[in-house]
């Protein structure tokens, strides 16, 4: 069909962004808790958003799923602007993972991970066995087999948050929004769930947009790193730009190493006796 | 989890500071009051009057007998309410606690109307006593359902609801076969004023101002409750300690209040509430701030009230209260902060049904055979009959119509209920909580006023016509906000004060057709004909029918409001439908049974505890069980104490209520 029509086919061809931010702002009570931001994420790529506590991160993930308007500013996804596409539509191109994962009193894992099926099932439509392969599918991938017939709720933080990224596997979205999915892990299920992230958007060629705290992580997994700072956005660049102690100053506010692996990767530590200002208010 | 509709800090929704707004009511207050004294004594002998009010002349005597105190009763139980509720909201951490919410204000009226009924030369020397017996009674009796899950919250505010709706029954019996008292009983109802002497004020004015300091005192542990029990516990508090303290006195108060003024609704509700929107943030600013404000407020409505005489006489302040707070309230509901609520204030099941339709069919089983008792066995002057299928005709001219009506009411309120409950994530949800069953009872009620000799095409009509409008209001003050259930929640309230007020009062001065209103109030179905069964029949059948379509979207909306956006439900559309629908069902039920819709909060309750957690087996077996729950009042409400009748909605609450809390005690 037409050029662009999706990232998936055109993948490396097509360098459309998925994601074109325009002068985006986000005002509370007066005060502006982000922006302005103007961006670009390009197509299949896992990008790392990066910033102190409070700097905007999850409240631009917000605006980019459509919980939330943004007070001025246009976000197009795909060319298209983002409240022209319809609920379902979006919810088939754009996943998204809270950082707080409600509740789910007396659900079953297997129930959960299936809700990612709505946006292609809808209110009415049938419950597939397309539906079915798919959510079998994330249940495998993400490791879960072993709870699918417990209760979420009975479930540890770990365990629950991956439950939860199994439902946004299943939903089969272009794009996932991942708010802080490895908080609550483990350092092995946080490699293990990273590498899942980045081997679904390999595999499916999706975009993958992923608030991450631990630095080295986003060096180590991300394509690109976007890093905001009082809800400015600060700097966007590949790892090896960012992986500087002259911008992990700027982002942090604190006097950091960087060494490099003999793997070619980054590692960044605090240097001794470096004590962080915080985030300037 | 409660329900969270506070505004934050930085979103005060009113543009006047709490000061200012004591300020203006109290000072609109104290000018209404002085333009009454005045015409009762001139200003200049104000002293003279209260100094030589003994000796003095009858306005004199009146000046300082009747009008100062009644004053002084207003301010000291608007205080004293609006402290309550504050505590109450509090400690329970749920905005609709109110002295109501815990059973209080019925225990205390119960009691008085059992005492006036038996003994009613207890009420000559202590009526305090009786009320404050009464509320304490039903206050334990809430506590001992709830008292394991170290009474928790929810369980609390569920125990408080459920006791209050079985005393409102009991009471409900007690005044349906008492008309010749009816006027009496219901001057506790509505709240009156009136004073003859200081001694109302002197009995409540101390135990207010003991309250008043033990919450001062309590302050500091009570605003760590906020964090809800895990996070207390962690800073070091015993929450098992403080919540029965300051429940106690907010239980203590408000049966006071109650033996006082009777019950006033609403200042208990609104005013924590209010006073938060206009910005009195932390609890120690609410505290003071609530009294002050509750105060100001009765006092106002107070002198509103003696401006309007209707008829020879004037309205019970409890009545102007809630006129004058709801639609307050309902303004203020669009400013409102739309919160992501913690979508649960939920019974998770303790099991789970691995085969939750084996359940279903055998509830429809137990439907059937209470189906074949209620249209087979019966009484007559003879003793017990059990009808043949020779009788065929006779059943189904006397029994068909009403079995038929109760089936399909208690259907259409395990429909709705299950919806409402699910949709808000709230599992005190009723079908009434969406003020549709109130809108209704409102037709019904200006219906006897307009038309005294009504048909059932008009009941009909009216009842359908202002369910409609309710649901209109009810729309348009939270669709701003996708119809987020909080609003929708409070503005039903808000509605449902209204109505009760509007309509305790009709039948407290009503004449002739207040008989009809108390008996279709309280749910009978003796007034059934074969055209209501039917049409209702065809209801309840099309909304069972229609009930898959709402399956999956009331499988993700307990998820919470985010989660399903971005599984791509369109909200608003989703809730409105929802809302739109429950309305439908509520209403059709209405029409048959009256408001009372018990069943609709108890029947999804009922499917959850069997173990039955999605969404489409829930509505089919809460579809069930209330239909059981309906036929099963209704057979047994003919038979309990022929010749007579209890109505079937009274029964299926005196019967369901406590089966209820047993439930609850045995799981909790
Ligand atoms: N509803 C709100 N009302 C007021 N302030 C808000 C609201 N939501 C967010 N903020 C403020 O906006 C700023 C950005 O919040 P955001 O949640 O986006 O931060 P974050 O980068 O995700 O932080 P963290 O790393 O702690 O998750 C914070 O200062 C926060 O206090
Ligand atoms: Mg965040």
């Amino acid at each position: 069909m037409t050029v662009c029509l999706s990232v998936r086919e055109a993948s490396g061809v097509c360098a459309a962004p998925c994601f074109k931010v325009e002068g985006v702002s986000c005002l509370v009570g007066g005060r502006q808790i982000l922006g302005p931001v103007s961006l670009a994420l390009k197509g299949p790529q896992v990008h790392g958003l990066i910033g102190h506590n409070g700097s905007g991160k999850s409240t631009l993930l917000k605006i980019l799923a459509r919980q939330q308007r943004p007070s001025h500013g246009s976000i197009l996804y795909d060319g298209v602007a983002l409240d022209r596409l319809d609920s379902r539509i979006f919810a088939r191109k754009v996943a998204y993972l809270p950082q707080q994962t409600p509740f789910a009193p007396g659900l079953l894992v297997k129930e959960l991970v299936a809700f990612g099926r709505y946006p292609w099932h809808g209110a009415l439509g049938r419950f597939g066995s397309d539906d079915r392969r798919k959510v079998d599918e994330a249940i495998e991938m993400t490791g879960i087999t072993a709870f699918v017939n417990r209760a979420v709720d009975t479930l540890s933080g770990g365990e629950r948050q991956r439950c939860w990224l199994a439902m946004l596997v299943a939903q089969d979205a272009d794009c996932l929004l991942l708010d802080e999915p490895i908080a609550a892990l483990d350092i092995a299920h946080q490699i293990e769930v990273l590498s899942l992230v980045r081997r679904l958007a390999k595999a499916r060629s999706i975009s993958v947009v992923v608030v991450l705290h631990d630095i080295n992580m986003a060096a180590r997994f991300c394509d690109e790193i976007v890093a905001l700072h009082s809800g400015k956005l600060l700097a966007q660049g590949g790892p090896s730009e960012i992986m500087t102690p002259d911008s992990l100053r700027r982002i942090y506010g604190i006097d950091m190493e960087v060494f490099r692996q003999p793997g070619g990767g980054f590692a960044a530590l605090p240097e001794p006796g470096a004590s962080g200002q915080g985030a300037p208010r | 989890m409660p329900v969270n509709i506070l505004p934050t800090r930085n979103d005060r929704v009113l543009r006047v500071s709490p000061g200012l707004l004591v300020l203006s009511m109290a000072g609109l207050a104290l000018l209404f009051s002085v333009r009454l004294l005045t015409g009762l004594v001139p200003i200049a002998e104000w002293p003279d009057a209260i100094w030589a009010a003994d000796g003095g002349d009858v306005p004199s005597l009146l000046f300082v007998y009747s009008h100062l105190p009644r004053i002084a009763i207003s301010i000291l139980a608007g205080a004293a309410l609006g402290l309550a509720g504050t505590l109450l909201q509090q400690v329970l951490r749920n905005p609709l606690a109110e002295p109501t919410t815990l059973g209080i204000s019925t225990g205390a009226q119960l009691a008085l109307v059992i005492a006036l009924l038996w003994q009613p030369w207890l009420l000559d020397h202590g009526r305090e006593t009786v009320a404050i017996a009464g509320a304490l009674l039903a206050a334990a009796a809430v506590f001992a359902v709830a008292r394991s899950g170290q009474s928790s919250p929810l369980s609390l505010v569920m125990a408080g609801l459920v006791v209050n709706m079985t005393l409102g029954a009991i009471s409900g019996v007690a005044v349906l076969y008492n008309h010749e008292y009816l006027s009496e009983l219901f001057v506790w109802q509505s709240g009156r004023l009136e004073q003859s002497g200081w001694s109302q004020v002197l009995f409540l004015a101390p135990r207010l101002v003991c309250a008043f300091i033990v919450s001062l005192l309590l302050t500091r542990p009570l605003a760590l409750m906020e964090l809800g029990d895990e996070g207390a516990q962690s800073l070091g508090l015993r929450m098992a300690g403080f919540r029965p303290v300051a429940l106690l006195v907010a239980v203590a108060l408000s049966a006071s209040v109650v033996a006082a003024v009777g019950v006033i609704a609403f200042v208990g509700l609104a005013v924590p509430t209010l006073v938060s929107l206009a910005g009195a943030r932390r609890l120690k600013e609410r505290l003071l701030w609530a009294p002050a404000f509750g105060g100001s407020l009765l006092w106002l409505a107070d002198q509103l009230v003696q401006q309007v005489a209707i008829g020879n006489t004037t309205l019970p302040t409890g009545v102007a209260t809630a006129l004058l707070g709801a639609p307050l309230l309902l303004v203020l509901l669009p400013g409102l902060r739309n919160a992501a609520a913690p979508p649960a204030v939920s019974f998770a099941a303790a099991r789970r049904l691995d085969r939750p339709w084996l359940a279903v069919s055998m509830g429809l089983a137990v439907l059937g055979l209470a189906l074949l008792g209620a249209l087979a066995v019966g009484k007559t002057m003879g003793g017990w009959t059990v009808a043949g299928v020779d009788a065929a005709d006779f059943v189904a001219r006397w029994r068909g119509a009403r079995v038929l009506a109760a089936l399909s009411a208690g259907t259409l309120l395990g429909l709705a209920g299950t919806m409402i409950q699910r949709m808000t994530g709230n599992a005190l949800a009723s079908p009434e909580i969406l003020g549709i069953s109130s809108g209704a009872s409102l037709g019904a009620i200006a219906l006897t006023v307009v038309l005294p000799g009504f048909g059932l095409a008009s009941l009909t009509a009216a009842t359908t016509a202002s369910a409609g409008l309710s649901l209109i209001i009810m729309l348009a003050v939270s669709r701003t906000t996708e119809f987020s259930p909080q609003r929708l929640i409070l503005a039903g309230v808000a509605l449902g004060t209204i109505v009760a007020a509007l309509s305790e009062m009709l039948i407290a001065t009503g004449g002739s057709s207040r008989t009809f209103l108390l008996s279709w109030m309280s749910g009978s179905t003796y007034r059934v004909t074969w055209d209501t069964a039917i049409a209702a029949a065809c209801i309840a059948t099309v909304s069972l029918f229609a009930s898959p379509l709402f399956a999956r979207w009331l499988d993700v909306l307990p998820l919470g409001e985010s989660s399903a956006r971005s599984l791509g439900m369109n909200i608003g559309q989703a809730r409105g439908c929802i809302a739109v629908a429950c309305a439908l069902m509520t209403a059709g039920a209405t029409i048959v049974i009256g408001p009372l819709s018990f069943v609709g909060l108890v029947a999804p309750h009922l499917a959850r505890a069997v173990g039955i957690s999605r969404a489409l087996p829930h509505l089919v077996a809460a579809a069930i069980a209330g239909s059981t729950i309906m036929v099963l009042a209704d057979w047994l409400g003919r038979l309990l104490i022929f010749p007579w009748q209890i109505p079937a909605g009274l029964l299926a609450a005196l019967v369901g209520g406590p089966y209820f809390l047993v439930l609850m005690w045995r799981r909790a």
